[in-house]
């Protein structure tokens, strides 16, 4: 019974807080203390269950959902450990967001709105992760895709409307995706004959183009909602909405769920090599794409959401090495600092008065000494500075990148060093950027603050988390048998990994040493390198950034890959969907209403018919008389 | 001889056929009208149908025509405007010309033929004049001169129907007609003739005794 | 034609030949009557007319009957229905008459031009 309490918590928490909104008035202010008692209970249902968890899954078989021909869906979840670890974070991290929101959303006149916005998030994201087969995963998929739509539109008045446009681009790019993993879940089932997950990974071989298409086809899904290459535009762009939700959906949760899914559905992806090379190129690919955006970035939000795209490209990368574990712990960790980092930056927002660029920040460390210490430590952790968890999580994966064949794995390792050193550089000139130097704002006028204890203390706990959460995973150099994540998970990696056959181990226990060290050496100099150059505030390299001109440009403007898309895809699109409404208005109606009107126009000409005069009527007749009597008189005339 | 009474028959009837058709003034027409059935007449003679021709005369000549011209005489008719001429005027003709030009290229032989036409000697004996036209009406073709008596039945309560002035409609009929017309009942009804009469206030002593006038 | 003709013109002249009505000059007559009705009945504006132009096309059916009873002479089914054409049109004409002064009453004229409450 505490399974199904896990999704339905939450789902009666957004139902009470939706009422509340509906109230109004002071009532309101309950809606955040409700909305984080849910979380906490689910969470502790989580807990409860994860103690409980031996060495089957526990799973929670409720009514039949769809039940039509061969296809036979029941309403099913399953609590093993890769689901239980998942659930935990999702409530965990989520009950620490709820709470800051109280603080955060305080002066807001849609708070009530906003946690049940929340709360359904919640139920959603657990149904995704809990869900033993891939419809029901698939309804959790599109209803974090929903929820984030309402959060990221949720100031839809703000700006000329830009959040509601931000919040559309976001469904519709994650539309795109959906649709392929719907694509991919039609073969799934063609080919499997069901679409529950066990079933399936019991028995999982088939013909192995089958096996890639459906491989790939369910990855374009985790694009759309991971933000990876081609779709990953949305996600800087959703950070319209407020920082607690980009905190949660786009950091922590939703966004990872991308990865759940490869990770769930492991045993497919092993089987074709070429699915898993897309995947760890794409991955490495954005991962060094976005890292390079995020260099010149002066908004707080974008950077980190830039940084959210990299990270999720290094998960995607070790998913696409066979290294699932290793993802799914970078999941875990990423969710601690990503989410402590947001937080931090919407304090620093909150206490500036909704300022957002860094170039107008600076000496916040001396108003906001709480927040400056967290956002540091999650800064740590972002770039991957020695011991920190970030640091356990990123060397994992670049550990096992390594492993991996020959030239491809080198040079995946590179890129991954390559992004690892960027994004020491810019978390570091952000911090720099925003805590230190001189304040480049009037601090008479600004008065800047540290927030409240509601929002201060989840960010101690993210940071405690954020230090101390990566020695779930220490690596077997470090201490023998320690890596407890890794073995966690075993047991529902076990079909994958048993398949996957690219992991060549080519350097012992020297070589991991050695990597680990390299990794350790790029983490402090992108640090030194971001810090120094940026202590004093932007001013000091504008002169350097006038002389990359062009470089700089082209990273400022994102690529222009959103130009491009709208040259080469939405631009034809929209001539398209002109072409195709004037075609249905000129055409289609036309023949629709043509029809009518000639009927219409043959019907006043046969009205016209009907004179009244007597003599027309019998003129008629005449006519036909004299017709009838000319063929009469032809036929005899042919036969005789 | 008789072809030669023939075709004097012939063109009066078509002369004054022509009459008919293309004078003005309606009297002229009706009178015209008479001598067409009179030639008709003469040619049934001639061709052995003596009765018939007899018939025709008392029938057509002496009845219907009297009704025609009563009728004139009655509505006190003038003479006819002309029209504009329509396509209808100009069509006409056209259809005329053509049927009569078929007709006579299919029934056209005017030669002579062979074989033995009777003459008004012959039809006298045989099928014995009127006799045998009276017994085959009665005997063989007894069901449509039956249903042609009902029909003339009919036609004289219809014609007895139309052509009675409306003061007095039935007594259902006037209530309803009250009923659906009542604020516009001006009582007046020989003025205005119209189908549907406006119900006179009078009471019609026709009709309201329906029970105490059975007995 | 001409030929016809001219043997016509010939009979006449020698008519004490025994030379008899044709049916088919009986027939033309009627097709040219019946033609002459028909179009008077399409042109006349005058109601009256009109109906005598249909007594002038009954009658012209009735010579094609009486026409045709000739060449058998034994049997007087034409006959017959000669004198049923003929009461039927006697009918027709009265019924017809008593409409028409129903009409006059209703329009004060006989005009079929105003007759033309059947359009549409």
């Amino acid at each position: 019974m505490l399974l199904p309490a896990i999704i339905l918590l939450p789902l009666v928490g957004a139902v009470i807080c939706g009422l509340l909104h509906a109230r109004g008035g002071d009532a309101r202010k309950l809606a955040g203390p409700i909305a984080s008692s849910a979380v906490l209970l689910a969470l502790a249902c989580s807990v409860a269950l994860f103690l409980r968890l031996g060495e089957s899954a526990i799973v929670y078989d409720g009514f039949t959902w769809i039940s039509a021909g061969n296809l036979h869906i029941p309403f099913k979840l399953t609590f093993d450990q890769l689901s239980g670890f998942m659930a935990l974070i999702v409530t965990g991290v989520g009950l620490l967001i709820h709470v800051y929101s109280i603080g955060y959303m305080a002066h807001d006149e849609g708070k009530a709105k906003y946690f049940a916005y929340l709360n359904l998030f919640i139920f959603a994201m657990s149904l995704l992760v809990l869900g033993a087969n891939l419809p029901l995963l698939f309804v959790g998929w599109e209803g974090v895709g929903a929820m984030s739509y309402l959060l990221i539109g949720f100031w839809y008045d703000k700006d000329e409307g830009w959040p509601a446009k931000a919040g559309q681009k976001a469904f519709i790019a994650n539309r795109i995706g959906d649709a392929g993993f719907v694509i991919g879940m039609f073969l799934l089932f063609k080919t499997f004959g069901t679409l529950d997950i066990a079933t399936i990974a019991a028995n999982p071989t088939a013909a192995a183009g089958t096996i890639t298409l459906i491989c790939l086809l369910l990855f374009v899904g985790a694009t759309g909602k991971s933000a990876q290459i081609p779709l990953f535009v949305w996600l800087p762009d959703a950070m319209a909405g407020p920082t607690p939700v980009s905190a949660l959906i786009h950091a922590a949760t939703m966004v990872t769920a991308g990865v759940y899914m490869v990770s769930r559905m492991s045993f497919l992806f092993a089987q074709s090599a070429v699915a898993m090379a897309v995947v760890a190129t794409i991955g490495a690919a954005t991962a060094l794409l976005a890292a390079t955006i995020a260099l010149v970035q002066r908004d707080i939000k974008k950077v980190l959401a830039y940084s959210t795209v990299s990270q999720l490209g290094y998960m995607f990368l070790a998913c696409g090495v066979g290294a699932w574990s290793a993802a799914i712990f970078h999941v875990g960790t990423h969710a601690f600092f990503k989410a402590l980092l947001f937080l931090g930056a919407g304090s620093v927002i909150h206490g500036l008065h909704d300022e957002q660029d860094s170039f107008k920040m600076g000496g916040l460390k001396k108003w906001m000494p709480t927040t400056f210490v967290t956002f540091l430590i999650g800064g740590l952790g972002l770039a991957g500075f020695p011991l920190t968890s970030g640091w356990f999580s990123k060397d994992e994966i670049l550990w096992k990148t390594v492993n991996f064949g020959q030239t491809a794995g080198h040079l995946l390792w590179g890129i991954g060093a390559l992004t690892a050193l960027l994004t020491a550089f810019y978390t570091f000139r952000l911090v720099a950027l925003t805590f230190f130097g001189e304040p480049r704002f009037d601090p008479e006028k600004m008065h800047p603050h540290e927030s409240p204890k509601v929002m201060t203390v989840p960010l101690v706990i993210l940071a405690v988390l954020a230090l101390f959460g990566g020695w779930m995973g220490i690596p077997p150099v470090i201490a023998e048998n320690a890596n407890w994540i890794e073995h966690w998970l075993e047991a529902p990696l076990a079909a994958g990994t048993a398949i996957w056959t690219g992991t060549h181990p080519h350097a012992g226990h020297q070589g991991e040493v050695m990597f680990m060290t390299i990794s350790s050496v790029i983490a402090v100099v992108g640090i030194a390198a971001g810090f120094a150059l940026y202590r004093r505030g932007p001013e000091r390299l504008a002169g350097l950034t006038r002389r990359l001109g062009p470089a700089h440009a082209l990273l400022l403007g994102k690529w222009f890959i959103d130009e491009l898309y709208e040259l080469f895809i939405l631009g034809p699109l929209a001539l398209l969907s002109k072409a195709a409404a004037w075609f249905d208005l000129h055409v289609v109606d036309g023949v629709v209403n043509g029809i009518g009107r000639s009927c219409r126009r043959l019907s006043d000409l046969s009205g016209r018919l009907q004179s009244g005069h007597l003599q027309h009527y019998a003129l008629w007749m005449a006519g036909g008389t004299t017709v009838l009597i000319t063929w009469v008189i032809i036929q005899a005339w042919f036969q005789g | 001889m008789a072809v030669v009474i023939f075709f004097i028959l012939a063109a009066g009837a078509l002369v004054f056929a022509a009459n008919v058709v293309f004078r003005r003034n309606p009297a002229i027409c009706a009178v015209n009208l008479v001598g067409v059935f009179f030639c008709l007449a003469g040619i049934y003679l001639l061709i052995g149908f003596p009765f018939l021709a007899a018939l025709q005369l008392m029938v057509y000549a002496g009845a219907i025509m009297v009704l025609f011209v009563f009728v004139i005489m009655l509505l006190d008719l003038r003479q006819e405007e002309p029209r504009d001429t329509p396509m209808a005027t100009m069509l006409a003709p056209l259809f005329a010309a053509v049927i009569v030009a078929l007709l006579v290229t299919v029934l056209g032989d005017i030669k002579v033929s062979t074989r033995n036409l009777p003459t008004r000697a012959m039809g006298q004996t045989a099928a014995e004049g009127g006799k045998g036209l009276a017994t085959a009406l009665f005997s063989k073709n007894l069901l449509a001169f039956e249903a042609t008596s009902l029909l003339l039945l009919v036609g004289i309560l219809g014609v007895v129907l139309l052509a009675k002035r409306r003061h007095r409609a039935s007594e259902n009929l006037d209530a309803v007609l009250a009923a659906a017309k009542r604020p516009s009942d001006t009582g007046d009804a020989s003025t205005a003739p119209s189908v549907i009469a406006e119900p006179t206030p009078e009471p019609d002593p026709d009709v309201v005794t329906t029970g105490g006038g059975t007995a | 034609m001409i030929a016809s003709l001219s043997a016509v013109t010939e009979a006449a002249v020698q008519a004490g030949r025994g030379m008899q009505i044709e049916t088919s000059w009986l027939m033309i007559l009627a097709a040219a009557l019946f033609s002459l009705g028909m179009l008077g009945f399409l042109i006349r504006r005058d109601l009256i007319v009109v109906f005598m132009s249909i007594e002038l096309m009954l009658n012209a059916t009735n010579l094609t009957f009486l026409a045709a009873a000739r060449e058998r002479m034994l049997d007087p089914d034409g006959q017959v229905y000669a004198v049923l054409v003929i009461t039927v049109a006697a009918v027709e004409a009265a019924v017809g008459l008593a409409i028409l002064i129903a009409f006059f009453r209703h329009r004060a004229t006989l005009d079929i031009e105003v007759a033309t409450e059947l359009e549409g």
